[in-house]
């Protein structure tokens, strides 16, 4: 299993160094106020701005699951199918190399949504990457899925991997709409709230600091049960029903 | 070893052919050892187990003997050799007979086209 | 000696199509095989289902012995019809995945071969000519040490000296305890490393048999029973 991360990674290895230096060099340009930062707060509605923080990590996602898109769509999949392991071991690799790729990502874009009160970023920064991975997992998985049932159900043709943005979009809104999984949208939605009006970080974080709340165990059970049957549901696809 | 292969019949049958002939033809002496079923197949270009099968019927036929571990091996028996040629020779008379027959030769023209033939290249030599 | 490969009764349908009809096939070691037939004849789709890349739809299919699955996976070596690799690779790069994900890759065979073909380790494979990329996959394909190996299409886009190439690296990797299947349009030069044939149209076998035989039988050619079995006109 191993092998194919470091595998994915030595083919990677170019792309990911590259989005991390432009997001690098975008902090360091808010950092030393070349640039003004996203005031995702200034926004107008109060929903809003979670969806834009959103729409700016959406852009991260594809790139980080640009490697299994491709083995799934495109000639080069043949490699990974035809090598002797497991799915199971594949499909897993694939996973933890966009997952992590996506989370060191996103979490240096949290730092150019720069925060009224920098103290309590600094404080809560702990619980707040640890909180904010499950959202993280959630997402990563809903992309393989989606991706993986376009490629069953459409196989190779042209709208297949559009499809596979519709399906994600349908999944992941339904599955926030029936569960309130994505706790960063429901963080959103308090936060903005609580704040009138104004999203950022540090307003997630209070609201991450109320984690006994019973509302956000339930959340994190339903997550759970809902990230490892799309896991376990992706798995199978991914190991029966592929044709190449 | 090269051969022109003619796809139309058994290729192990006119590799078998084609070694009977160099013996005839003195390139292939008694006790010469022919080169290894892979050497062999690899250089005609052709499937080992075709070779293997002519190695096979050229033992059977003894026209080679096979020394355990060392290899195939045209056989010395010099009687051996000129029944083959022999063969060899029945045969081509017999196609040239069908031949002339063919072409409504009576058996005394059959001769006589022989034997001008033979003194014409008499002349030429 | 158990059967390298055993097909009983396999169909394979796509949508409402189907493209391998009840077929019946058994395949011994250290033989070399020519899958023959025309376009849409089910040939790559026959290969794709022993290399593990597709599922049956019904009927079985054992490779020494197993169901296809990581274990035929790693003794079936495997020549697709498309060029496989990543478009950054270079020849190396390339040896050096199959190094890394299969066991029996044999370095110095491939080092031999690639000398042999006249590659260019460090070229890009998406540079390459499309008869040097078919050398490159060949040398990586026949550089494993597998049970079976699979060549669709092996001769596609190579220029003549180049045909005469592989097949002389075909001949030479032969070994008693493997065998080769090869797909192709182009008989001339390749029937006589065929110690079997295949006629394959719309997904059921039409003729098989040991090649000898069947010269000595029609007192054709493979290639010129294969333009009378096919040829409509």
């Amino acid at each position: 299993m191993l092998k194919v991360i470091l595998n994915d990674l030595t083919r990677r290895y170019r792309t990911i160094l590259a989005t991390v230096l432009i997001l690098i060099l975008i902090n360091l340009l808010v950092l030393f106020k070349f640039m003004s930062p996203i005031y995702v707060s200034s926004m107008a509605t109060k929903v809003s701005g979670s969806i834009i923080s959103y729409l700016l990590i959406l852009p991260l996602l594809f790139i980080a699951i640009n490697s299994f898109r491709k083995d799934l769509f495109e000639n080069d999949g043949y490699l990974m199918f035809s090598i002797p392991l497991r799915p199971i071991k594949i499909f897993t690799a694939k996973f933890i190399l966009a997952l992590s790729e996506f989370y060191v990502y996103s979490v240096l874009t949290g730092l150019f949504i720069k925060d009224i009160d920098d103290n309590v970023l600094a404080k809560n920064i702990i619980s707040a990457l640890f909180l904010t991975i499950t959202s993280h997992i959630c997402l990563v998985l809903t992309a393989f899925f989606a991706l993986i049932l376009a490629r069953i159900l459409f196989k190779r043709s042209i709208f297949s991997q559009g499809a596979s943005i519709l399906v994600f979009i349908v999944v992941l809104l339904g599955s926030q709409f029936f569960v309130g999984m994505i706790d960063g949208f429901f963080i959103g939605v308090y936060a903005v709230i609580q704040n009138h009006g104004v999203y950022n970080y540090s307003s997630g974080l209070s609201i991450i600091n109320q984690y006994h709340n019973i509302f956000s165990i339930i959340y994190n059970i339903l997550f759970g049960v809902f990230s490892i049957g799309t896991y376990i549901l992706s798995l199978y696809l991914y190991g029966k029903n592929l044709e190449v | 070893m090269e051969i022109k292969f003619n796809d139309r019949e058994p290729i192990y049958l006119q590799i078998i052919e084609r070694i009977k002939q160099d013996i005839i033809k003195g390139e292939l002496k008694g006790g010469d050892k022919l080169p290894a079923v892979r050497e062999m197949a690899e250089s005609l270009k052709v499937n080992h187990n075709t070779v293997l099968r002519v190695y096979q019927e050229l033992e059977r036929d003894d026209i080679t003997f096979t020394q355990r571990g060392l290899g195939s091996y045209i056989t010395e028996d010099s009687e051996q050799i000129a029944k083959v040629r022999k063969e060899f020779a029945k045969e081509s008379i017999t196609t040239f007979l069908g031949k002339m027959k063919s072409l409504a030769y009576s058996d005394e023209e059959i001769i006589n086209t022989i034997t001008d033939s033979l003194k014409g290249e008499e002349k030429n030599d | 000696m158990i059967n390298l490969v055993e097909i009983n009764s396999l169909i394979k349908t796509f949508s409402s199509k189907s493209v391998i009809c009840n077929l019946n096939l058994t395949l011994k070691p250290g033989k070399t095989i020519g899958l023959l037939g025309p376009n849409g004849s089910g040939k790559t789709t026959l290969m794709k289902i022993a290399a593990g890349l597709l599922k049956a739809t019904y009927g079985e299919i054992l490779i020494d012995g197993q169901r296809p699955g990581v274990y035929t996976k790693s003794i079936v070596s495997y020549l697709p019809d498309i060029n496989h690799l990543y478009d950054w690779m270079t020849v190396k790069d390339a040896v050096n995945f199959y190094k890394r994900f299969y066991t029996d890759f044999d370095v110095q065979k491939s080092k031999e071969l690639i000398q042999y073909f006249e590659i260019n380790e460090r070229d890009k494979v998406a540079r390459l000519s499309k008869g040097a990329v078919q050398k490159v996959l060949i040398m990586l394909v026949l550089s494993r040490k597998a049970k079976l190996y699979i060549l669709d299409e092996p001769f596609n886009g190579v220029d003549p000296v180049g045909k005469e190439q592989i097949i002389q690296s075909i001949l030479k990797n032969y070994n008693e305890n493997s065998s080769v299947i090869i797909s192709t349009h182009q008989m001339n030069e390749v029937e006589t490393i065929l110690d079997q044939v295949i006629f394959i149209e719309k997904g059921k076998i039409v003729i098989s048999g040991d090649a000898e035989e069947l010269r000595q039988t029609n007192n054709k050619s493979i290639e010129e029973l294969y333009r009378e079995v096919f040829g409509k006109c």
